[in-house]
């Protein structure tokens, strides 16, 4: 079966994705120094961008459970494996 | 082909059409799915190791950081998410098919390279600003990283354009059809991977702090 995206889907996931990007500099650039919380809202944007990439852009949405399980796998470990080290960081 | 099948009149008798998701398979070529996994593990361990490493001496990372321009990260950012876009775009074109699909997917994916190419752009002129002000891999520990983990990805974008400028010029020609477009989705696939590692690269090494 072909699992064709949508035009509207499509533009609407770069959309999306541009939105966040720009929230993700915002962060940057407003942030207070140090800020647990918005360290993790950074990477939690990072979460859901990767996601709608892989999903709707890489097709993964209709993927079988073993591919997109490893998708989901990567992207917790290694952004878990970052929010551990910033952790760290703050109780220097 | 079954007997019955055999004896239908050929407008009625199509192969089954096999694309994205086929299967429960991910689009393109399973090959570039292991390959494509072996890279985000290498990458991990590179992120892994800059967030550790700067656990470790937060105060020159975050001094460090503030030399970084995080506005060209940020257009970075916009040029391969939107490149990643138009090569989703052509592939959904070609998907489609249709009488303009292939001349549609080759304007789509030139699009892509464009922003590739842009993204390509953007980072010479930091690596120049940062070379001409004298800094190298053994400045610091956080220019280490920078400049290894950002050319590391560097190196991806050119390829991943070889592989674009490759399936644009088959594209052009008329080589895929919505029932055979398996390369042009193994070389999306590659693609969108470079775009997924920018997307955990640019907060952690441009934003955090």
């Amino acid at each position: 079966m072909h699992h064709i995206p949508t035009t509207f889907r499509l533009t609407a996931v770069w959309l999306f994705l541009l939105v966040a990007t720009g929230v993700t500099w915002h962060l940057g650039e407003s942030g207070p120094e140090g800020g647990m919380t918005i360290a993790f809202a950074i990477l939690a944007i990072a979460f859901f961008k990767c996601r709608f990439v892989a999903w709707d852009f890489m097709g993964l949405a209709h993927a079988n459970l073993f591919w997109r399980a490893l998708m989901l796998g990567w992207l917790v470990f290694v952004l878990s494996l970052i929010a551990i080290a910033y952790r760290m960081g703050i109780h220097q | 082909m079954t007997q019955l099948e055999a004896s239908l009149p050929n407008v009625i008798v199509t192969e089954p059409v096999e694309a994205t998701g086929a299967h429960g398979h991910p689009p393109g070529d399973l090959a570039i799915w292991v390959f494509i996994f072996a890279e985000l593990l290498v990458f991990g361990v590179f992120f892994a190791s800059y967030a550790f490493a700067r656990a470790k001496n937060v105060a020159l990372f975050d001094t460090m950081q503030h030399t970084l321009d995080r506005n060209l990260g940020a257009v970075n950012t916009v040029l391969l998410i939107s490149a990643s876009y138009f090569v989703a775009r052509a592939v959904a074109s070609i998907q489609r098919g249709g009488a303009e699909a292939s001349r549609n997917a080759s304007r789509w994916l030139l699009a892509g390279m464009a922003g590739g190419g842009g993204f390509l752009v953007v980072k010479l002129f930091e690596y120049a600003d940062k070379l001409s002000a004298g800094i190298n891999l053994s400045t610091n520990s956080f220019y280490m990283f920078y400049l290894s983990l950002t050319f590391f990805h560097f190196m991806h974008v050119i390829l991943g354009m070889v592989i674009l400028a490759a399936v644009w010029h088959k594209t052009r020609q008329g080589g895929y059809t919505a029932s055979d477009c398996h390369g042009l989705e193994t070389g999306a696939s590659y693609w969108h991977m470079v775009d997924l590692v920018w997307i955990v690269l640019f907060p952690l090494v441009y934003v955090m702090h």
